[in-house]
Order: structure tokens, then sequence, then C-alpha cells
């Protein structure tokens, strides 16, 4: 096992343009566009949203802060953390399993199916009550989908990879297909992402917001 | 005879392959209707990209029926690789106390995981706590009642 400095480049900070395109379970539809900065030192992901109303959101810890005209309008609990976002994931050259190596997951089985690598993760026998199995898909060694199961085994949402790009590297998902299940419906989504840089020697304040 | 094993074959074949079905087909995407379904925010991204610093109230000052169905607030952002909201409720609806009590860092773990509320954690590992607190002392007592048994009987 060679350590991971050998195997690939590590890098610490990324920025790019986003915009993510939503039709919802109730057939409404939604267009937020953006900019998007991360350093993995400071673990803060900072949306500069420009459409449909200038805002900032940043998500740290367990809780993300919407600000408009630099005062907190929102702050709302998370179950997304920085750690497991795909900036986290792709700078430390963990997107192409989700990071879950680092979780009470452990990997259950691998096949092939037709050109698709699956690769089924389960929770630890204790914990599968509260967590159901995640299926991860590779397509040319890269993540293609993801899968979330609830403990009943009813899927909860999945995510398609379907497009990337390589900057100083470094592989990143320009074009995410998302589904996601709730009791009203499926809603859709698409995240797209251009203009991406990696370690670019930026104005270090973009990268960090002060929080109250 | 031969026609029915036959035609048998097929049906449980069909059957089996209906029931058994692979794990790659969740990531089987109709593409063309996904195109189509986003047609309408596609040329809405477009004109935005376009008209760099656009707000909402101006588009539809300016192309009323471009923005026809658009939420005027920003995305909820359930995209990113997992939803942001959502959290903070207990897991199964059960107390997080509960939790750390009966299941101890198991407990404990679960409710980081699925509540993600650093107060509920904490209850959690009160929870543990007092479990393990509890545990001790059935312990104790279950010992002191063994020994106060076998010094009886000498």
């Amino acid at each position: 096992m060679l350590p991971k400095a050998v195997l690939g480049q590590h890098f610490f900070r990324m920025s790019a343009d986003f915009s993510i395109k939503e039709i919802r379970a109730d057939s409404s539809v939604n267009l937020t566009v953006g900019k998007v900065y991360y350093d993995k030192n400071i673990k803060k992901i900072i949306y500069r949203v420009s459409f449909p109303k200038a805002e900032t959101w940043v998500v740290f810890d367990t809780s993300v802060y919407m600000f408009q005209d630099g005062k907190v309008k929102e702050r709302i609990k998370s179950s997304s953390i920085a750690e497991f976002s795909i900036f986290h994931l792709a700078l430390n050259g963990d997107l192409h399993e989700f990071g879950l190596k680092n979780t009470p997951y452990k990997l259950s089985s691998v096949s092939k199916e037709d050109s698709l690598v699956i690769a089924i993760w389960k929770p630890d026998a204790r914990l599968s009550k509260a967590f159901g199995k995640i299926v991860l898909s590779k397509l040319k060694r890269r993540i293609y989908g993801i899968a979330f199961y609830r403990p009943d085994g009813k899927l909860a949402g999945r995510q398609i990879f379907r497009k990337f790009t390589h900057v100083k590297g470094c592989d990143f998902p320009t074009e995410i297909l998302q589904f996601q299940n709730s009791p009203k419906g499926e809603s859709k989504q698409i995240t797209g992402f251009k203009n991406i840089k990696i370690d670019q020697a930026n104005d270090p304040k973009l990268f960090d917001y002060t929080l109250p | 005879m031969k026609k029915l094993f036959l035609t048998a074959l097929v049906a449980v074949s069909a059957l089996t392959g209906q029931v058994k079905a692979s794990e790659s087909d969740v990531f089987k995407v109709n593409d063309a209707q996904v195109n189509q379904e986003f047609a309408q925010l596609n040329k809405i991204e477009d004109f935005v990209l376009s008209h760099e610093g656009v707000s909402f109230d101006e588009m539809k000052s300016q192309n009323p029926e471009l923005v026809a169905g658009l939420s005027e607030s920003p995305d909820s952002f359930t995209g990113m690789g997992s939803s942001l909201r959502g959290a903070g409720e207990a897991p199964l609806g059960i107390p997080p106390f509960v939790w750390g009590c009966v299941l101890g860092w198991v407990g404990i773990l679960i409710v980081y995981f699925v509540a993600e509320d650093r107060e509920m954690t904490k209850k959690a590992f009160y929870g543990c706590l007092v479990g393990g607190l509890a545990g001790l002392v059935i312990y104790v007592i279950y010992f002191v009642l063994i020994a106060g048994a076998a010094f009886g009987s000498f």
C-alpha cells in the first residue's frame, strides 16, 4: 500500500461557478446561480449566490448560515458536512469512493455489471436500523453514480455524475444529476460547475466568512 | 409436454428476472426525457448567464413568460452531496437519551450521524452514562448477593 502522497497530488482549495436547476415533486422549478469557494483547511463551503437573489450561504460544521446584505437571514441545521462534500472529497482524491472508507460503512461486495463496477457498502449490523445500504458505481475508475437506501430497503435518492473535467490533475464533476425521493414524490436536480479553479492564488478572504 | 415445459421455463425466467433486478439498474437514466424536462430551465439559465447580475425581479419585468413557474427563492440546496435540511430530528423518533442508555456508544454514534445535533448527541452521551452506571449498580448488587450467599453457606 503506497501512501496517498505517492499515489496522487493533494489539493487544498477550489472555486467554481455553479448553477442548480431543480424540478421539485410539486412541479415547481428553481434556478440558483453563483460562485462557490472551498478551502479544506478552513472547512467552510461558501456559496455566493447571484440569482435569484444576492445571498451568501456558508456551510460550516452542522449548520448552514444564510446571509443577506451581510446579516444572518436564517440558520438551519444541516445533515451535510464539509468533509463529505464533493469539494473536500475531490481535493483529497476520495471522490471515487465518496469518502465511505472513513465512515461506519463497510464494503460488502464488488461486482461488474456491463461497463460499471458496482460496490455495495453496508453499515455495521448494529447501525442497520438507522442506516440503509449505499450502492456506488464506477465507470473507468471514476465515480459514476451513488444510490442511498433507507433501512427498509427503499431508495432514498441517487446521484449520477454525468460529466467530469480534469484541472491541474484534479478530477472534478461538471454535471451531477440528482433524484431525491420524498413522501411528496421525486424531485430532480442538475448541478453544474464551470470555470473550476484549483489551488489558485485568489484573495484568501473569498474562502472564509466570519460567522456569528 | 415439451412446449408446456418450455413455456413454464420462459415464464419462470421472466419472473426471476423481474424479481432480481440488477444493482446497476438504479443508475439508468432516460437522458432524452431528463433533457426535455429541463429544457425550460436551460433557457432561463442561458438568459441569466448572458445577462450578468440580472435579478429575478428584473427578469420578471423584462421577460415574464420565461420565468413563469420559477421560484423566487434560491434553491433549498438539496444537492452538493446530501441534503442540507432535514437534520435535527431524533433517529426513528426515539429520544436521544434512550439511544445512549440502551445502546451505549453505538447509540451515541447513531444520534451523532443521524440527528447531527450537538444537544441531542450530548443527551445520548448522558443516556450512555446513566445506562453504564445502572449496569454497574446492578453488577455490584449481583456481586454482593452472590458473595453473601457464598459466605452464608459456610
